[in-house]
């Protein structure tokens, strides 16, 4: 496990690069995000350039991993900063929502300031996703305004609000099968899925009788999606029949911040929470859980798993660190969609 | 800076702001676009996993509406809250 400590700063969301293997983006806020800036960090997992191996025998081979999680680039915003999404189309370009309602496009090998910043969200900005379905280039935002917002990134333009939640937004996740779709969860208790092409609201599931804070989709199976919820609770859902969830994952203490689904296997997904752990499933067993993980000492908030490196999870903490770590129940699967 | 800093809790943060008390280390940033255009790429995107799978059984890209049958409480008067469009 490696672990870089952002002093000062509380991470709230953390994403691997879909261009580099080795390198995470992490939005973080300063004094938990209710006071002060925000900061864009970009971090690399290597070997640092200069080491002391004074300990090292002479003649002998050092196999030792002496790789470490370095800074790359510090970007500074005027509010603190809740999600982060990496470009699908260009591998210097992520882009961040605020504190400000606003979200900012940065360029990592340009520390000069956000390139542009989009604004019409009246309230934080909780979520960012940029799509990852070919040939489409969206970017969509969810906000305590109560509504989504789909963007061009090219133009910076809003294409379309979305109105419908009756509370605020916690995380908006686009489909990485169906084009111009995504999924949103709410303060309200529902699950809602949306056709940005139509225009509107597909589906809209009551899926918790309490906060959804997290959403993410299955990426073997196009009607499964994931809840993770202040009740402590994660539910698996099917899109087409969802009056009962095909699996309910209990274990969680408090509350359950982030749900992700594994790249690699179909059924297997990890959650972090406010109850300081990390936890994975796999929900084609019973029992479901995998295992915990407890190297944090604060609130998690960000997961995300590497899309080049099977097995390998990264997260962050209101511990003011990031960890990126292989847990030895997933290196324990059998790789395979089932 | 940071020499002087002294971590505090989301209690006496929470506690500072509602009392009006000077937070220390706060940064008030003026921070404004450069309105720039990004470093040029150089890389393609890559296929994620799930796509890389040959014969993998994930229907055609298409819309939830076919075959879609929702039961369950859902309430039919969220349909009504369409979208609006901007542009």
């Amino acid at each position: 496990m490696k672990s870089f400590k952002c002093s000062a700063r509380h991470g709230y969301a953390v994403e691997i690069s879909p261009f580099f293997p080795n390198r995470l983006a992490c939005a973080t806020s300063q004094y938990y995000g209710i006071a002060g800036c925000g900061t864009l960090l970009v971090l690399e997992q290597r070997e640092p350039d200069i080491l002391l191996l004074n300990s090292v025998a002479p003649g002998s081979v050092c196999r030792a991993d002496l790789t470490c999680l370095l800074p790359v680039v510090s970007l500074d915003w005027n509010d603190g900063l809740f999600d982060v999404t990496w470009s699908e189309s260009n591998e210097h370009v992520a882009v961040t929502g605020g504190g400000d309602g606003s979200l900012q496009i940065w360029d990592t090998a340009n520390p000069r300031g956000p390139l542009r910043v989009l604004k019409g969200h009246t309230q934080e900005v909780y979520a960012v996703d940029w799509s990852q379905t070919r040939g489409e280039n969206l970017l969509v935002s969810g906000s305590w305004d109560h509504t989504a917002r789909v963007w061009d990134p090219e133009s910076c333009q809003s294409v379309a609000t979305l109105q419908g939640h009756e509370g605020v937004l916690y995380s908006t996740v686009w489909s990485p099968h169906i084009p111009a779709c995504f999924a949103s969860t709410s303060g309200d208790g529902m699950l809602r899925v949306w056709d940005v092409k139509a225009g509107s609201c597909q589906l809209a599931i009551p899926a918790h009788k309490a906060e959804i804070l997290s959403c993410d989709w299955c990426k073997y199976d196009q009607s499964i999606v994931v809840t993770g919820a202040i009740d402590c609770s994660l539910c698996v859902w099917d899109v087409r029949s969802a009056g009962q969830p095909v699996a309910q994952l209990l274990g969680h203490s408090y509350a359950v911040r982030r749900v992700k689904f594994s790249p690699f296997y179909k059924t297997v997904l990890a959650s972090c929470s406010y109850d300081f752990t990390v936890r994975f499933w796999d929900y084609s067993r019973s029992p479901a859980l995998l295992d915990t993980v407890e190297h944090h000492s604060e609130f998690v908030c960000g997961l995300d798993f590497n899309l080049h490196i099977p097995n390998q999870v990264v997260d962050c903490s209101w511990d003011e660190t990031v960890k990126i770590y292989t847990p030895p129940c997933l290196a324990a699967l059998q790789t395979g969609t089932s | 800076m940071w020499s002087q800093f002294v971590p505090l809790s989301f209690a006496e943060v929470f506690r500072m702001i509602q009392t009006g008390e000077e937070i220390p280390g706060l940064l008030n940033l003026d921070i404004k676009p450069c309105n720039q255009l990004p470093t040029v790429s150089h890389m393609s995107r890559k296929l994620k996993p799930w796509e890389k799978i040959k014969g993998d059984r994930s229907l055609p890209e298409g819309t939830l509406k076919s075959p879609m049958r929702v039961r369950g409480s859902i309430r039919k008067e969220e349909s009504k809250k369409d979208v609006q469009l901007l542009y």
